[in-house]
């Protein structure tokens, strides 16, 4: 009984240690930040020097950049999310998707911040957040093994053939595998691209450029690489950097993040643009991206957030120290970049950058693009892999986009067609008839007066064509007629496109 | 208990080998070929930690497999890089000896009260039989098996609300305010006593099992002849059970302390303040950076980790082996 | 060794429970104790219907109520016992499931975060400059009695002074800098004024029809006004800046333009039936490999439990041997790799069966294919979750060889059997006992092992023509949450929910069945 007793006392003394160790709190009044273990140092010291400023504590609590979204929506509502936070810029979309974050005004700063920076940080017309850092990949070239620069892949493949030959190193050039993001380079300079753009410069989704015709080239160059031995498969950016140390591999395609190791890596080393494809581009484009604070909308403090932000953050020091931590392409142009003599090849090779989507719609194309490449790397069909990549991304984006049964005309017309309301999709009056091939129609007769429609799939509002309303203005009674294709999602009427009704 | 040859136990089945016609040639060759099999398993075993010692010791932070010697080392200094921004140049922005405290601390409370309420549910699983017992056995592993993703949210606002409620009983129960509601703050978010109790929960149907599978090898003459003598329940649970289980409990402490120690997916989304993280947690931090990951303080965090675990791994080792069976038939 | 028939027994609950009662000290202390844990239940339960959430007070009620009757029904005497045990499963295990099933009815996913008021809330926070409105600078003052007020400058030169609830003074030919002190306010230093941005970052200035609004760092709109009202008779929220209606659909959880499909940022969470499910049932993915995925989960699952566990016990049944010397020392370097954490582990054995490099991969290994070919990869998992697992194994093995009796081993050595039949016949047997249900976990526990899975080669070698994203070493879990994750449409919480109830369905009925097995072993170890 005794040993109980005594491991009763060890328990009771264990809580009271839980209960003395005086957790920290965020006060109420604090003004909360979520920075990452690199960024969090910094900030401690601008905490400690805005506390002693203004008597307003600032706690910095550690979240990854990564995580901040997830987290952010549930802590934020539940009122325990922070006042600022630091994310990587694709995240955007879906942050403001979700109503978390509040845009900015940066016009103070003109001039003061990369616009292609800002650019990234852009959505929906809006900037979302303030930007510190952008990174792009280049092309990496071990000098004494490849004196010149390489300006085409087709000369990549050529030079590495002869290393290999002359036996001078293992490999020539080595790409990641199965990596969407260091292969996009690779694809765009064959004149491949992963979404088109609309008129107004948003992503066009239906358009996949994985298996366009420049796609299913760089893919054929992979695929040679591959069959030719030049390439093998199962390498990654730190495997690739140690065989580069060695001397083993030649060429490689890596980020800023890379700067310190390459930079201790005792080779002589260029960092170039990335090489263009014969007859198609005189360099590849990488994809460009960046990192920057947000101010959540759940904060009750968003002014206090901002006032931090463009007065204390947005400063040359700070962002000097933010540069230096990590040596990616700062966002403030005023920064000095000597402490990392890499960075300025960087940004050269990021010229012709494409910033990289920030739309939901990635998420289904990363794994789909990169298993097209590995599967290339085994030995798998190039075209094959490439358009089965294209085709399991439009099907993951078009999900479970039913069939449509049903294609109804909607908008202000609808109760002068008959229908009980107006933008109505589920009146049955209004749908129009399947004339075949994906052609669909219907002809109302209308009084005089200004209209709006567009139309909608089986009878919700879950797809619907236009984006925006069409309108339609009548100056006496008239017959219209309405067509939909649904292979091309456009819609016509008689009215506004007499030429294609043989008027 | 140092001295392995003197618990019967353990010896039963030697003891019964050596009864056998065995000659010493025979005895030579089968020790030998357990000395090969052992070897072998050790080499299995620790070949992979070379490499993690040997990025503890490479200042470049990568986690290379190509060669076991660091690179990047000049001068014989360089060897401690990783150890030396760990416990001195950053010790002040991140707070290791802290973590470790944390863990070590979240980590033997969880498995302590862990083990205590186990074993009284294994107890009457094992010795009571009563309606709905096998539903409820089953029950409590099935219910643990959920693939529960979504747990960390449900959690998280539970630990959320816990700790609110500082605030909101003072305040709609004002005449209970003689009592210092804050202490409930020690339970919710961002707090180790929120991280125990969440991590209380954790494994408990499956220690329950293990336990429970242990209680019924031992016989029930123990327990009836005490009960003839007029013992209680407890009595007999706490006198005669409970130090003959010991090396399950053992296990299972074990099981348990290694489990919470090294957990960090849920304590990584509880808690926040760098002060309060356990050592996963600030040590994935190194590592969670995508383009970025700092393996050499990794790896020389969790050497530094893997003490503990080792040493109360060698605490309890006598007790998993050093099995009282025997005695406890005897008496 | 005599054998005990439990279940023929009739329960000795009464006789111990006369037993406890001998004691009325003991019997008050108790209910005494009770009384105090149920008031504070009590406590809490208020508190936490005080701040609205059902939920929780529900779950705590339910554990009070059942420790009551555990603690004070006699016949029930064997649950109190596990009283502790059953309370922390249920607000710790079971909360988080019931909370999970009831996201898989509900459309909760990016763009579907927030509960309705919370997007009526967050909207209404939004205000906009209507048109014709002024823009100014502005400079904070304050009076004595702590009412703010603004020293508002705009474009054109014109000035105002605009108190927080008082009228707004056009200030007459205004001097060229904001006056130190104004009609009784006085001009906030830097700090003071930072100090004071929260408490007046929504305040109105001025009064009635005439107001103005901070809406930067430095702008200030006269006026400025909230860009949506709640109209609840309708159900909408009204746009004040074009007069649209945005109805709630109470079916999708979003606010749609009574005109058009034009839908508000962000919609809201609402309860969707079954629609999850019946999207799982007509997922795309589901016509892909499924049952190659399947196939390949459960023999993962299966092989791992089996390799782990021979491992374990052959090196506890080797080391259980006192003429093995040093070992203690050999039984704490086999414990190891259970002491390094599972992700750099993984890195390590990453590297080691890399093709290019690595030591085994490139080296002794080499030609597997231990990250592209189908099997070789297989086949690295597995011998990566043996490393991690077996010490699991052999720690539970040691523990539960010391509970076989030496009597049964000097029985069986007297019948002359041998050491490979005594291993068959009655150590495995014995130990099945304690372990076969542990077993069961530990397959259960594989078989989500979405971990390794994903850390050692993220579910690649890629299977080619497939309609989803899929790799041959991918697991149930691990290719399904791509379905919920991956699609291009940000996290889709309520989905993964619906997929997540589906698998453990499939578990549970695996583990149902593994289970007949146990009751097997149980009746036999209850004949010892």
């Amino acid at each position: 009984m005794n040993r109980n007793k005594l491991l009763l006392v060890a328990v009771l003394l264990m809580v009271l240690a839980v209960s003395s160790l005086a957790p920290v709190f965020a006060q109420d009044d604090a003004l909360v930040i979520w920075a990452d273990g690199r960024r969090a140092p910094i900030l401690q010291g601008l905490a400690e020097d805005f506390e002693a400023e203004f008597g307003i504590p600032v706690e910095i609590q550690q979240v990854e950049l990564g995580d901040v979204r997830d987290q952010l929506l549930v802590a934020g509502p539940a009122g325990e999310g922070p006042d600022i936070g630091i994310i990587p810029h694709d995240h955007v979309g879906l942050l403001v998707r979700n109503g978390a974050i509040v845009p900015f005004d940066l016009s103070e700063f003109e001039g003061q911040f990369l616009e292609s920076a800002l650019a990234l940080f852009t959505f929906e017309g809006q900037v979302w957040g303030l930007p510190y850092a952008q990174e792009n990949v280049a092309f990496v070239r071990n000098v004494d093994l490849v004196p010149e620069a390489q300006t085409t892949w087709e000369q990549v493949a050529a030079t590495s053939a002869e290393l290999v030959e002359s036996g001078a190193s293992q490999y020539g050039f080595v790409m990641q595998t199965g990596d969407a993001y260091h292969a996009f380079p690779i694809i765009s300079a064959f004149g491949g691209y992963i979404f088109g753009l609309n008129d107004d410069s948003t992503f066009n989704t239906s358009d996949i450029g994985w298996n366009s015709e420049g796609g299913l080239a760089a893919a054929q160059w992979m695929a040679d690489m591959y069959a030719a031995g030049l390439m093998t498969p199962s390498w990654d950016t730190t495997a690739l950097q140690e065989a580069f140390n060695a001397g083993d591999v030649a060429m490689f395609v890596t980020g800023p993040w890379q700067s310190n190791a390459l930079l201790e890596s005792g080779i002589n080393f260029s960092i170039d643009p990335i090489p263009g494809a014969e007859g198609v581009s005189e360099a590849g484009s990488p994809f460009s991206g960046g990192q920057g604070f947000i101010i959540s909308a759940f904060s009750d403090k968003q002014l206090l957030a901002e006032s931090f932000l463009y007065e204390y953050v947005a400063t040359d020091e700070v962002m000097q120290q933010l540069f230096e931590t990590e040596g990616r392409i700062p966002a403030w142009t005023s920064v000095d970049t000597s402490a990392f003599p890499t960075v300025e090849s960087f940004i050269a090779a990021g010229a012709n950058a494409i910033p990289m989507p920030a739309i939901p719609e990635m998420g289904a194309v990363w794994s789909a693009a990169g298993n097209s490449q590995t599967l290339i790397s085994t030995g798998e069909d190039a075209a094959a892999s490439f358009n089965d990549a294209a085709e399991q991304i439009a099907t993951a984006i078009e999900g479970l986009a039913a069939p449509i049964e049903t294609v109804t005309l909607v908008g202000s017309l609808q109760d002068e067609a008959g229908c009980p309301a107006e933008w109505d999709p589920a009146c049955e009056v209004t749908v129009m008839t399947d004339d075949g091939g994906g052609q669909w129609s219907i002809t109302v007769t209308l009084p005089a007066g200004d209209y709006e429609w567009k139309v909608a799939l089986n009878g919700t509002w879950d797809r619907s064509y236009p984006g925006a309303n069409v309108a339609l203005s009548l100056t006496e009674e008239t017959e219209v007629t309405f067509r939909y294709n649904s292979n091309t999602n456009g819609v016509q009427d008689s009215v506004n496109n007499p030429e294609s009704f043989g008027g | 208990m140092s001295s392995t040859a003197k618990q019967p136990a353990s010896s039963s089945y030697q003891h019964v080998e050596s009864r056998s016609v065995m000659s010493q040639r025979e005895r030579i060759f089968t020790l030998t070929f357990r000395f090969t099999i052992i070897g072998i398993a050790i080499f299995f075993a620790l070949y992979p930690v070379i490499y993690v010692i040997s990025a503890a010791f490479n200042p470049l932070g990568t986690l290379s497999t190509r060669s076991l010697i660091p690179q990047g080392i000049d001068e014989f200094s360089d060897l401690f890089t990783n150890f030396r921004t760990l416990l001195v140049d950053e010790i002040e922005i991140f707070p290791f000896w802290n973590w470790l405290f944390n863990s070590i601390l979240v980590a033997t409370i969880s498995t302590t009260l862990s083990v205590l309420v186990c074993a009284l549910a294994a107890y009457s699983f094992s010795r009571f039989r009563f309606n709905g017992r096998r539903s409820l056995l089953l029950g409590i592993l099935l219910i643990q098996v959920f693939p529960n993703l979504l747990s960390f949210v449900a959690l998280f606002l539970m630990l959320q609300q816990i700790g609110r409620l500082a605030d909101v009983i003072p305040q709609a129960l004002p005449f209970l305010s003689f009592i210092d509601w804050g202490f409930l703050r020690l339970f919710g978010l961002d707090s180790l006593g929120g991280l125990i109790l969440v991590y209380l929960g954790g494994a408990m149907g499956i220690n329950t099992w293990l336990m429970k599978g242990f209680f019924d090898t031992i016989p029930r003459d123990i327990d009836e002849s005490a009960m003839v003598d007029g013992a209680t329940h407890d009595q007999t649970f706490w006198m005669l059970i409970f130090p003959l289980v010991r090396p399950i409990l053992a296990v299972v402490g074990v099981l348990s302390f290694v489990g919470t120690f090294n957990e960090f997916v849920l304590a990584r989304f509880l808690l926040r303040d760098n002060d309060n993280f356990t050592l996963m947690v600030g040590l994935f931090s190194f590592v969670s950076a995508e383009f970025s990951q700092n393996w050499g303080k990794f790896a020389a965090g969790s050497l530094i980790a893997a003490t503990p675990i080792v040493i109360v791994y060698l605490l309890l080792q006598d007790q998993i082996v050093g099995g009282l069976t025997q005695g406890a038939v005897k008496g | 060794m005599s054998a005990i028939a439990s279940k023929a027994r009739p329960p000795q609950g009464d006789l111990a429970f006369s037993k406890d009662q001998g004691n009325i000290v003991v019997i008050a202390l108790r209910y005494l104790a009770l009384m105090i844990v149920d008031a504070f239940a009590l406590i809490l339960i208020y508190g936490f219907l005080e701040d609205q959430n059902l939920g929780l007070a529900l779950i705590l009620g339910v554990i009070t109520v059942g420790a009551n009757i555990f603690v004070l029904v006699p016949s029930l005497f064997p649950i109190k016992w596990m009283t502790p045990g059953l309370m922390l499963i249920t607000l710790l295990v079971i909360y988080p499931v019931f909370y999970t099933v009831l996201t898989a009815f509900t459309n909760r996913a990016d763009g579907h975060i927030l509960n309705k008021s919370q997007v009526v809330d967050l909207l209404g926070q939004q205000r906009y400059v209507p048109e014709g409105a002024q823009l100014y600078e502005w400079t904070l003052y304050r009076s004595e009695d702590g009412t703010y007020a603004l020293w508002l400058t705009g474009d054109d030169g014109n000035v105002a002074f605009a108190p927080a609830g008082a009228p707004i003074i056009e200030v007459e030919s205004p001097p060229e800098e904001a006056p130190p002190t104004y009609e009784g306010y006085t001009q906030l230093t830097r700090a003071e004024r930072t100090q004071a941005l929260t408490e007046i970052q929504n305040l109105v200035f001025g009064e009635g029809e005439d107001t103005a609004g901070i809406q930067g760092r430095s702008q200030a709109a006269r006026p400025l006004e909230s860009r949506y009202v709640y109209d609840e008779e309708r159900d909408a929220l009204i746009d004040q800046s074009t007069g649209t209606a945005y109805i709630a659909d109470n079916q999708e959880g979003l606010f749609r333009a009574e005109r058009g499909s034009e839908v508000l940022q962000p919609g809201y969470q609402v309860n969707v039936g079954f629609r999850n499910f019946e999207r799982l049932v007509n997922d795309p993915g589901l016509r892909g490999p499924l049952l190659q995925v399947f196939v390949w989960t459960v023999t993962f699952a299966l092989l791992s439990v089996l390799t782990t566990f021979a491992v374990g016990l052959f090196m506890a049944l080797i080391l259980n041997d006192n003429a093995i010397p040093g070992r203690k020392i050999i039984r704490s370097l086999l414990i190891i790799p259970y002491a390094i954490p599972g992700v750099i582990a993984i890195g390590v054995w990453r590297g080691m069966l890399n093709e290019n490099l690595g030591i085994i991969g490139a080296g002794l290994g080499s030609g597997i294919g231990w990250q592209t070919d189908p099997w070789g990869v297989k086949f690295g998992i597995l011998l990566i979750n043996l490393w991690l697992g077996y010490p699991y194994m052999m720690l539970i093995s040691s523990g539960a060889l010391q509970a076989i009796p030496s009597e049964v081993y000097e029985a069986a050595a007297v019948d002359g059997a041998t050491p490979v039949q005594r291993f068959w016949r009655i150590t495995l047997p014995l130990l099945l006992i304690t372990m076969g249900p542990l077993l069961i976990a530990s397959f259960t526990y594989n078989f989500n092992n979405f971990l390794i899975i994903e850390a050692y080669n993220a579910g690649n070698p890629p299977i080619p023509g497939t309609n989803t994203p899929a790799g041959y070493s991918d697991i149930l879990i691990s290719y399904t949450y791509r379905l919920a994750f991956g699609a291009g449409r940000g996290a889709d919480y309520g989905y993964a929910a619906a997929i997540t109830i589906i698998i453990f369905a499939i578990v549970a009925i695996i583990t149902l069945m593994q289970f007949r097995l146990t009751r097997r072993w149980e009746e036999a170890g209850a004949n010892v």
